[in-house]
C-alpha cells in the first residue's frame, strides 16, 4: 500500500520574462487502490502539480513524500523508471517504435533480457484490451484510442504501481475515451494502482474516488466519493 | 627500559610485546638479580619494525623468515605488495557488488527466517564474475560476443511452408528441422511441447502467418527459452550489458530514423566532396604554377644594344663568364664563329663554327655520321682537335672521315675607325682531326653557312693560344626558375647586359638582353590571380564547414528532442541519453564523411587536407554536444505537455 503526501508545496517558473507562480503551497495525499480526479480551469496548477507527482521536476518550496520517504532525495530517474509513469494526452509513443517495442522499452531500460521484456510486454497489452497484431504496428498506424491505451500497457509494464495522466482523453472520441477511463479504473480499484488523472472533464471527475479541485495554483475543494480498496 | 616504558614509546600493546618475544621476534635482556625484562634501544627499533611490517599486513612468520635471513627484505615488502593488490581486486569486485544489490534489490528483498526472496545465485554468480574477470577492451569482446550469443540462444524460429494444425505436426516439423543436432522433444501434460538443446529449455509456440491472397499460408515456429536468465549474458553485469544493447538501440534508430540518418551522412558526404573540390582546385592551381617553368619556359638571348643583331656578335667572354656561371640559369647555347682557309686556298674563305654540342647541330645539319670521339661541352682540355665537316668540302678536297685537316683561322674583331665594321684578323692554324660529316640543310651554297663545326670550348683554346680575348657570336640561355626572373634580370645587369636600346648606335657588340618572359608572365599572372581569387574565400569556406556542421548536427538532433524527453520521463539517465544520441550521430557523420572523401576520390579529387575533415567533423559533433546539452536541460514536463 503506497501513500503519497504533498505538504505545502509551491512551484515557480520563468515564462516571457515574468515569474509565473503555478502551485502554491499545496497540500494533499494519495493512496494505492484508488482513483483521483484532479480538476480546474486551464492555468490552474494541475498539470504542474501532476509533473511533481511524477518525478518530471522537483518543488521550488514543501515537499512531497511517498511512504515517508522524500522524493527530492530520491533518484528520480530511478523513481519514473520502476515506480511512477506517466501517461499524456498526446499519447507520446516513441514515432519509430512498434507498439511491442514502445511496451517493452521501460524493461530493456532496466536491463531485463528481451524475450522476457517482449513476454512481459504482450502480458500488459492484452490486458489493455489491445490485439495481437497490434504488436507490430507503428503509432501512425494506430488510432488515438489504441495509441492511449499502448501508453498505458507501455505504463504498466515497469512494474510500478503509481500511475499518473494527463488529460489522457483529451484528444479521443467519446468510445474510445470511455475505454481508457475503464482501464484506469480497473488498475486503481481492481490492481491496487495509484492512479491520478488530471482532467477538465467533468464526466471522468465523477467517475474519480477523490477529487481534488484547483484553482490559481492551490486546492480549493476536496471532494470524497467512496469506491476503491 | 621497562615493559611500561617500552609500551609507551612504541604504542604497541603488553600482550603484543610478550607475544612477539613468545614466537622469537624478540629478545629482551633481564635485569640483573629479578626477572625484570630490559629493554634496550635496539629492541625499540625492532619493535617499531615489527609494527611496521604488521601494518603492511605480513603475517608474524614472514616477518619471523625476514629477521632470520631467510628472504630478502625487499622481496618480502614486493611479494606482500603483489598479495595486497590481489586483496584489492577482490574487494573492489565486492564494493561493486554491494553497490548493485542496493540498487537493483533495495528495500523490495527479504531474508528473513520466515521468508526469503533474494537472489542469491544471480549474485554469487557476479561476484565470481568481478573476481575473475579479465578487464579492458578484451572483456568487453567477451561480454558483446555473450550477448549476441544469448540473444540466439534465447529464441529460434523457422517457418514451414503451410499449416500446422496439431502438435504431432508440430512435432513432426520439429524433427524436421532439428537435423541430428541433438534435440530432445517432449510434448508436456498440458499439451505444452518443450525442446531441451544444449541444456536449455524452450517453449515451443506456432503462428500462422498472414499471407496476401493467393498465397500458401504458412506457420511460424518458434521457440523461446524458459529460463532466459541462464543465457549466456546472464553474468554480464547489468550496466554493461545495458550499454551493450545501447549499440543494439543505436543501430536500430539508425535504420528507423531512415531520412534524418541519410539527411546527416548527406550533409557530411556533401561537405566533404565541396571541401575536396575546393581544396582540389587550389591543389590544382598551385601544381599548375610549379609546372609552368616546364610547360613555358622563359629564355633569353644576347642582342647587339640596338636589338637588331642576335647572331654574328662578338660577345665578350668576360661578360659570359659571369652568364655561364649564374645560378639563375639552367642551360645555355654558345656560338662563335671564325672564318677559315685551306692551305693552297688562301683567298678560299669558309665560315667556321663552334658549337656547345653536337646535339645543337641537329635541326641545322642533315645526314650527320660521326665516328670516334665528336667534341660536347664536356670535353675539356680534349688533347686533339676534332671536328665535323661538310661532305662537300670533303669531297672537294679529297677527304675522309679519319684524316686530319689543317686551316688557317681568322677571327672578328670590331674596327676601331669605324664603329659598325668588323675587321678580319689572323687567329692561328690548326691540325683538327675529321670526327664526322654532314650535309647543309641549305639550297645551293650559302656563304653564311658553316663548312666546318667544331666545339665552343675548341675556339676559346685557339684564341687563349693567340693571345687573344674570345669572342662568342651569339649566346641564348634558359632561365632555370622562372620565378625568379627578377632576381636573375639584376644579375645580368650587374654583370654588364643592358636592355635593348632601338636608338643605340648599329654595332657588333652583343651587350644587350632580350628576356622571352611576355607568355610566361602572363600565365603567371593569371594562374595567382586565380589563386589569390580563391585564397580569399578560405575564410567563406572554414566558416560555411564550421556552420553546416556546427548548426545542421544542431538542428537535426534538436527535432529530436520530444524523444528524448519521452526516454528521459520513463527513466533514462541524463547521460545515457546523451550517450545514446552521440554514439548515432557519430557514426553516421564518419559513415558520411568517409562516404564523401570516397566520393571524391572516385571523381578524381586526389586533395584532401585532413584538418578541414577533423574540423568539420569536430563542429559536427560540437553542433550535437550543445543541442544534447540543450536538450538535458529543458524541463521535461515542459516539453511534454507543450509548455515550450
Amino acid at each position: 500500500m503506497d501513500k503519497m503526501v504533498v505538504e505545502q508545496v509551491s512551484y515557480s517558473y520563468i515564462s516571457k520574462y515574468q515569474t509565473i507562480l503555478a502551485l502554491r503551497e499545496v497540500n494533499c495525499s494519495f493512496e494505492s487502490g484508488r482513483f483521483y480526479a484532479i480538476t480546474g480551469e486551464s492555468g490552474s496548477g494541475k498539470s504542474t502539480l501532476l509533473s511533481l507527482l511524477a518525478g518530471l521536476d522537483l518543488p521550488k518550496e514543501g515537499k512531497i513524500y511517498l511512504n515517508g520517504e522524500d522524493l527530492s532525495k530520491m533518484d528520480r530517474d530511478i523513481y519514473r523508471r520502476d515506480i511512477a509513469a506517466v501517461v499524456y494526452q498526446a499519447f507520446h509513443l516513441f514515432p519509430l517504435l512498434n507498439a511491442l517495442e514502445n511496451v517493452m522499452y521501460p524493461l530493456e531500460l532496466k536491463g531485463m533480457p528481451k524475450a522476457r521484456a517482449a513476454a512481459r510486454a504482450k502480458k500488459c497489452i492484452g490486458q489493455v484490451g489491445l490485439p495481437e497484431k497490434i504488436h507490430g504496428q507503428f503509432p501512425k498506424m494506430m488510432s488515438g484510442g489504441e495509441q492511449q491505451r499502448v501508453a498505458i500497457a507501455r505504463a504498466m509494464a515497469a512494474g510500478g504501481k503509481l500511475l499518473f495522466a494527463d488529460e489522457p482523453t483529451g484528444n479521443l472520441d467519446t468510445e474510445n475515451e470511455e475505454n481508457v477511463v475503464a482501464i484506469l479504473e480497473r488498475l486503481a480499484h481492481e490492481e491496487g494502482y495509484m492512479v491520478v488523472v488530471v482532467t477538465h472533464n467533468p464526466g471522468i471527475a465523477a467517475r474519480a474516488d477523490v477529487e481534488y479541485r484547483m484553482r490559481d495554483g492551490q486546492i480549493v475543494e476536496e471532494q470524497k466519493r467512496g469506491g476503491g480498496q | 627500559m621497562n615493559t611500561k616504558q617500552v609500551e609507551e614509546l612504541t604504542g604497541i600493546s603488553r600482550q603484543n610485546i610478550r607475544f612477539y618475544e613468545k614466537i622469537g621476534l624478540l629478545h629482551p635482556g633481564r635485569e640483573e638479580g629479578n626477572a625484570y625484562r630490559n629493554y634496550r634501544e635496539e629492541d625499540v627499533k625492532r619493535l617499531q619494525f615489527i609494527k611496521l611490517l604488521r601494518m603492511l599486513d605480513m603475517t608474524t612468520e614472514e616477518i619471523a623468515q625476514v629477521f632470520q635471513g631467510n628472504v630478502a627484505l625487499e622481496d618480502a615488502v614486493r611479494n606482500q605488495q603483489m598479495v595486497l593488490q590481489q586483496r584489492e581486486k577482490q574487494l573492489q569486485g565486492a564494493i561493486a557488488i554491494c553497490g548493485r544489490i542496493v540498487r537493483e534489490e533495495g528495500k523490495a528483498t527479504i531474508w528473513t527466517e520466515k521468508e526469503q526472496n533474494f537472489p542469491v545465485q544471480k549474485y554469487l554468480s557476479q561476484v565470481e564474475y568481478e573476481q575473475n574477470k579479465v578487464g579492458g577492451f578484451a572483456q568487453f569482446k567477451e561480454d558483446y560476443k555473450k550477448i549476441i550469443t544469448a540473444d540466439q540462444q534465447r529464441q529460434f524460429s523457422f517457418v514451414v511452408p503451410h499449416l500446422v494444425h496439431t502438435d504431432e505436426e508440430l512435432i513432426k516439423e520439429l524433427e524436421r528441422y532439428n537435423q541430428d543436432e541433438g534435440w530432445e522433444i517432449k510434448r508436456q501434460k498440458g499439451g505444452e511441447v518443450n525442446v531441451f538443446k544444449d541444456g536449455r529449455c524452450y517453449v515451443i509456440s506456432k503462428k500462422k502467418i498472414r499471407t496476401k491472397q493467393g498465397e500458401v499460408p504458412s506457420t511460424l515456429v518458434m521457440g523461446t527459452m524458459v529460463h532466459p536468465d541462464q543465457a549466456a549474458d546472464a553474468l554480464i553485469p547489468v550496466r554493461r550489458k545495458s550499454f551493450l544493447y545501447s549499440i543494439h538501440i543505436v543501430m536500430r534508430n539508425i535504420r528507423r530514423h531512415k531520412w534524418k540518418s541519410l539527411l546527416s551522412i548527406s550533409v557530411c558526404a556533401m561537405t566533404m566532396l565541396l571541401l575536396a573540390v575546393y581544396f582540389g582546385m587550389m591543389g590544382n592551381l598551385r601544381d599548375q604554377k610549379n609546372q609552368l617553368p616546364q610547360v613555358m619556359p622563359v629564355r633569353a638571348s644576347i642582342f647587339s644594344l640596338n636589338g637588331q643583331r642576335s647572331k654574328g656578335l662578338l660577345i665578350k667572354n668576360s661578360l659570359l663568364e659571369q652568364v655561364r656561371t649564374s645560378e639563375y640559369v639552367a642551360d645555355y647555347t654558345e656560338q662563335a664563329e671564325l672564318f677559315g682557309n685551306v692551305d693552297g686556298e688562301e683567298d678560299t674563305y669558309f665560315p667556321i663554327s663552334g658549337v656547345t654540342k653536337v646535339e645543337d647541330l641537329k635541326e641545322r645539319v642533315t645526314d650527320l655520321q660521326t665516328e670516334g670521339e665528336v667534341f660536347s661541352i664536356g670535353k675539356a682540355g680534349a688533347s686533339e682537335d676534332s671536328c665535323l665537316i661538310e661532305q662537300a668540302f670533303m669531297e672537294e678536297h679529297s677527304l675522309n672521315i679519319g684524316d686530319s685537316v689543317t686551316v688557317q683561322t681568322d677571327y672578328f674583331a670590331s674596327s676601331s675607325q669605324n664603329w659598325g665594321s668588323l675587321l678580319q684578323l689572323p687567329l692561328l692554324k690548326v691540325t683538327m682531326r675529321i670526327a664526322g660529316s654532314y650535309r647543309t640543310g641549305e639550297l645551293g651554297s650559302d656563304e653564311s653557312v658553316p663548312r666546318i663545326y667544331v666545339s665552343v670550348r675548341q675556339i676559346q683554346n685557339w684564341y687563349a693560344q693567340a693571345n687573344q680575348e674570345y669572342m662568342a657570336s651569339s649566346f641564348s640561355l634558359e632561365v632555370k626558375d622562372p620565378s625568379k626572373l627578377n632576381d636573375f634580370k639584376q644579375q645580368m645587369q650587374d654583370a654588364g647586359l643592358r636592355e635593348i636600346d632601338e636608338a643605340a648606335d648599329n654595332s657588333f657588340t652583343g651587350a644587350a638582353l632580350k628576356v622571352y618572359d611576355g607568355n610566361y608572365i602572363e600565365a603567371a599572372t593569371r594562374l595567382e590571380r586565380s589563386m589569390d581569387m580563391l585564397q580569399s574565400f578560405y575564410p567563406l569556406v572554414f566558416l560555411i564547414t564550421v556552420m553546416i556542421g556546427g548548426i545542421v548536427s544542431y538542428l537535426l538532433l534538436y527535432s529530436r528532442r520530444m524523444e528524448a524527453s519521452i526516454m528521459r520521463a520513463m527513466g533514462t539517465r541524463r547521460h545515457q541519453t546523451i550517450v545514446l544520441f552521440m554514439l548515432e550521430h557519430t557514426l553516421l557523420a564518419i559513415v558520411g564523411c568517409v562516404a564523401g572523401e570516397l566520393l571524391a576520390l572516385a571523381l578524381g579529387l586526389q586533395d584532401f587536407v585532413w584538418y578541414m575533415a577533423a574540423v568539420f567533423f569536430l563542429c559536427y559533433l560540437a553542433g550535437a554536444l550543445i543541442s544534447l546539452e540543450g536538450i538535458s536541460k529543458t524541463n521535461i514536463s515542459v516539453t511534454l505537455t507543450g509548455r515550450e
